[in-house]
């Protein structure tokens, strides 16, 4: 054995230990083979001197208190499977045997880190238990939630191929449903009204009440009808979704300039505040405190002007159906005070009429009595 | 010679060693090497234990004929180490001794 192999094999050995001690004990293992070898010897009498590399290191790590199996069970692992370092020591760890597992296992954790798992999986078999359980886990977790993505995304493409395929399928509804009804010679009456007239007979258009043989000229126009109308509707919601957008963000824009106006004009109102203190203590802040005043005001100004342009849009609203809700109010007071006010009148008109009448006829009656009687 | 003897009075020669003067490893392995015969690979270990229990402390020197050495010095902590293991090693020599001619002499007798 030559010197690199024997200290890449101690190195090997020793790598529970820190870098800087292996480096430390290699050092001194060079300079050792160095000066035996100064001193007449050849390099691999020098090195068989030391005895087994295993030996040597197990008894160097029993100077750090280090269990030597651990060391002896890395070079062993890592001899065998090439593995990488944690699973080389799981490896040893299960040749260590069980009386030194308990030690042997926390000393690999400290180096090692999942090694361990591995390790008592090998040595006791329920850490891979264990370990095949959080895989099944594992595993089933995964399909679940591609399950459930799939079934998202089967319910999306539902619901898309539905508003998508609706106008058609409603005209090939009303086809059928035209055709039925033409072959039966039956003048039909949708109660719900869902059905436009021509397909049920009500109008001038149908032909669900003419002769079978005529109908079909009505049937395309129709169905053209209810997509235009099913495009129409998908159009007035793009359109309504756009206008709500372009709201939200003037809205937004709003809302930043408008927070953004007051923040500075508390600001200032503050620096007010302060200035006016300092100004009342006799320092000469008159023109700053006149500046802030002003500032106070400008931003107090622009934040109420972009209040009203924040509610220029509800308030147009507002004030359309208020107005609209008032103008309609006052047409209806209008409409009905008048009338019942007419009415009221009236009646009041009637019962003054008739009260009179009967005043009258009551005044008249006595009279009459009296003239009578 | 015995490798459980050589084992137990190994660390009171390393140590007795390097308290009459500091040395370096290989210098006292060869020193250790007159007194018992005994493994070179064994003493490293055994020095780097004493180092670790801080019975000895090291430094750096450097060598003419090489690079700098590691250099083991022993510390107070080492020298009452060492007086305590020349007692103990003084009181079994003696019972055994004791011992052993007490059965000689029975035997004898």
């Amino acid at each position: 054995m030559d010197r690199q192999s024997f200290l890449d094999e101690l190195r090997s050995h020793l790598q529970v230990l820190q870098d800087e001690e292996q480096e430390d004990i290699l050092d001194e293992y060079l300079q050792h083979i160095e000066m035996k070898i100064k001193d007449g010897l050849k390099e691999e009498e020098a090195i068989k001197d030391f005895g087994p590399v295993g030996e040597l290191a197990a008894e160097i790590l029993e100077a750090y208190h280090v269990k030597p199996d651990l060391g002896q069970g890395q070079e062993r692992g890592r001899e065998r499977s090439g593995k990488s370092g944690w699973q080389s020591g799981a490896h040893g760890l299960g040749r260590s045997g069980p009386s030194g597992l308990g030690r042997s296992g926390s000393a690999d954790r400290r180096w090692a880190g999942p090694g361990d798992l591995a390790a008592e999986g090998i040595e006791g078999g329920t850490a891979v238990k264990a370990f095949g359980q959080y895989i099944k886990k594992a595993a089933f977790g995964i399909l679940r939630a591609v399950k459930r993505t799939g079934q998202l995304t089967m319910r999306c493409g539902r619901c898309i191929f539905r508003a998508v395929c609706s106008p058609f399928r409603r005209m090939g509804a009303y086809m059928a449903m035209g055709l039925r009804q033409g072959e039966a010679g039956i003048e039909t009456v949708d109660p719900s009204g869902s059905l436009p007239d021509a397909f049920v007979g009500r109008g001038s258009g149908s032909w669900a009440g003419r002769a079978p043989g005529r109908r079909p000229g009505g049937l395309a126009r129709q169905a053209g009808r209810g997509t235009v109308r099913s495009v129409r509707r998908l159009a007035g919601w793009m359109v309504d979704l756009s206008l709500w957008c372009c709201r939200v963000v003037w809205n937004g824009g709003i809302l930043l300039l408008t927070m953004s106006f007051a923040c500075a004009g508390l600001c200032f109102l503050f620096s007010l505040g302060v200035l006016t203190v300092l100004l009342c203590q006799g320092y000469p802040f008159t023109g700053l405190a006149i500046g802030c005043l002003g500032a106070v005001l400008c931003c107090t100004a622009l934040t109420v002007s972009c209040c009203t342009f924040f509610a220029e849009r509800a308030v147009r609203g507002t004030v359309r159906d208020a107005g609209g809700g008032a103008v309609r109010g006052a047409k209806g007071n209008a409409r009905g005070g008048a009338v019942r006010r007419a009415e009221g009148n009236a009646s009041g008109a009637a019962k003054g009429a008739e009260g009179s009448v009967r005043g009258i006829e009551g005044k008249g009656a006595p009279e009459d009595h009296g003239q009578e009687g | 010679m015995n490798a459980q003897f050589k084992k137990g009075v190994l660390e009171l020669i390393v140590l007795e060693s390097v308290r009459k003067r500091d040395m370096y490893g290989y210098e006292l392995v060869e020193e250790v090497s007159k007194v018992i015969d005994v493994n070179e690979g064994t003493i490293y270990p055994l020095l780097k234990r004493l180092t670790n229990e801080h019975y000895f402390e090291t430094y750096l020197r450097e060598s003419r004929e090489g690079p700098p050495r590691k250099y083991y010095h022993l510390t107070a902590a080492g020298v009452l180490y060492r007086d305590e293991l020349e007692e103990e090693w003084e009181r079994l020599q003696e019972r055994v001794c004791r011992f052993l001619k007490e059965q000689s002499g029975g035997k004898d007798g």
